[in-house]
């Protein structure tokens, strides 16, 4: 994640990241507890937090992989323009329990108050 | 820092509240800018004992990582202080943990604390504005008045200043810097000071501010360098204030 899912961005390493995350789930099924006591049990926290987490993960790396443009914070060299057109959108995911996958779904921006320009910082607007 | 590649800690364990407390040795690769949270993550990564035996991860508090939420809190090395700021290449070794020892022990280096929680009820730690009316802007505090305010806001509640404190024990009762030092930060609020006869009042008599020795332990101890002596001397003028005043109204 930390690699593949920061500010640069590839698709490939995108794909390969979730494909690895889904082995890291599949691996959790047979999760071991280096700690089976009953009482102020930190492993088993951690451990249902590391599911968590692992799915999360898998919202980042598809999330990213299927946004193709660079727009803030986030750079994908194969796209390096903000692309208004295609990708002016929030997006949401929830998790779909019977596919045990994220599902995503896109919600424009409301821009009728203030239409979007280009970020520059080589001209005063 | 030892100079072999490795970094012994020894950790004071119990595996509930009424078990009896045992010591176990670990051993682990030495880390630059390894802290003490951090090392125990590591030992639960493979909970095996320096000489061998496998064992439980050790159960502590932890949760910012950055001194600002106060829940590590423990004796490393006999001092009571942060987990997460406490880096292990500035410790003496081997580093010694155990769990503050005038809490109760919830399991290993977790301990309860909630007597601080009680301890800011009953000096009423808030500012009273129950929401249900519109109260308009809020009264302007001066930039001088902030200038106090701050460094009293910045308290953790991590306890370092209780378990530090030769007053603070179940004779006394004790209510501890922490929650002295909340009552002046309240009692100089605009809003809070509608409050200040009633906190006060719950800092007279048996476990209030006179139980203070003026040891200073507490300002020595504190992680966040809250003026603790000072903030102990201003409410213990007013509580004398209030006492006499109240004496004569009688
Ligand atoms: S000055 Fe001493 S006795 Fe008073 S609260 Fe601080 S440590 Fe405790
Ligand atoms: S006053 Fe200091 S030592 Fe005491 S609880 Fe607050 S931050 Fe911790
Ligand atoms: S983890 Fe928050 S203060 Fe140490």
């Amino acid at each position: 994640m930390t690699r593949d899912c920061t500010v640069i961005r590839y698709n490939k390493n995108l794909q390969q990241t979730d494909a690895k995350l889904v082995e890291l789930l599949q691996r959790f099924e047979h999760i071991n507890l280096s700690d089976r006591s009953q009482w102020a049990n930190t492993t088993i926290v951690f451990a249902r937090h590391l599911y968590n987490m692992l799915q999360l993960s898998r919202v980042i790396a598809q999330g990213a992989a299927m946004r193709n443009e660079s727009r803030g914070a986030h750079y994908k060299p194969e796209f390096p323009e903000r692309d208004d057109k295609n990708w002016l959108k929030t997006t949401k995911a929830s998790f779909a329990p019977d596919a045990d996958e994220p599902k995503f779904e896109f919600e424009p921006v409301d821009i009728s108050l203030i239409p979007p320009r280009p970020r520059r910082y080589d001209v005063t607007k | 820092m030892a100079d072999n590649k490795t970094v012994i800690i020894k950790i004071k364990r119990q595996a509930n509240p009424d078990s009896k407390a045992y010591w176990e040795e670990f051993e682990l690769p030495q880390t630059p800018g390894r802290n003490v949270t951090s090392a125990l993550m590591e030992i639960a990564v493979n909970p095996v004992t320096r000489d061998g035996k496998k064992t439980t991860p050790i159960t502590y508090d932890a949760n910012c990582l950055e001194e600002v939420c106060g829940s590590c809190a423990m004796l490393v090395n006999g001092k009571a202080r942060m987990a997460c700021s406490a880096l292990l290449e500035k410790l003496d070794h081997p580093v010694k943990l155990e769990p503050f020892s005038k809490f109760p022990v919830v399991r290993d280096l977790a301990v309860d604390r909630s007597v601080l929680f009680e301890d800011l009820k009953r000096v009423k730690a808030w500012v009273p504005i129950d929401g249900t009316y519109d109260l308009g802007p809020g009264p302007r505090v001066t930039m001088q008045e902030q200038e106090v305010a701050y460094p009293l806001s910045r308290c953790i509640s991590c306890c370092c200043c209780m378990e530090a404190c030769p007053q603070f024990n179940e004779s006394t009762d004790f209510v501890g810097a922490a929650a002295i030092s909340q009552v002046r930060l309240f009692n100089t609020h605009p809003t809070g000071k509608a409050l200040k006869r009633e906190r006060l009042a719950a800092l007279m008599g048996d476990g209030g501010i006179q139980e203070c020795g003026y040891a200073q332990n507490c300002v020595e101890i504190c992680p966040k360098d809250i003026p603790l002596t000072r903030s102990i001397s201003e409410v213990g003028r007013e509580v004398m204030k209030q006492a006499i005043g109240d004496l004569f109204r009688r």
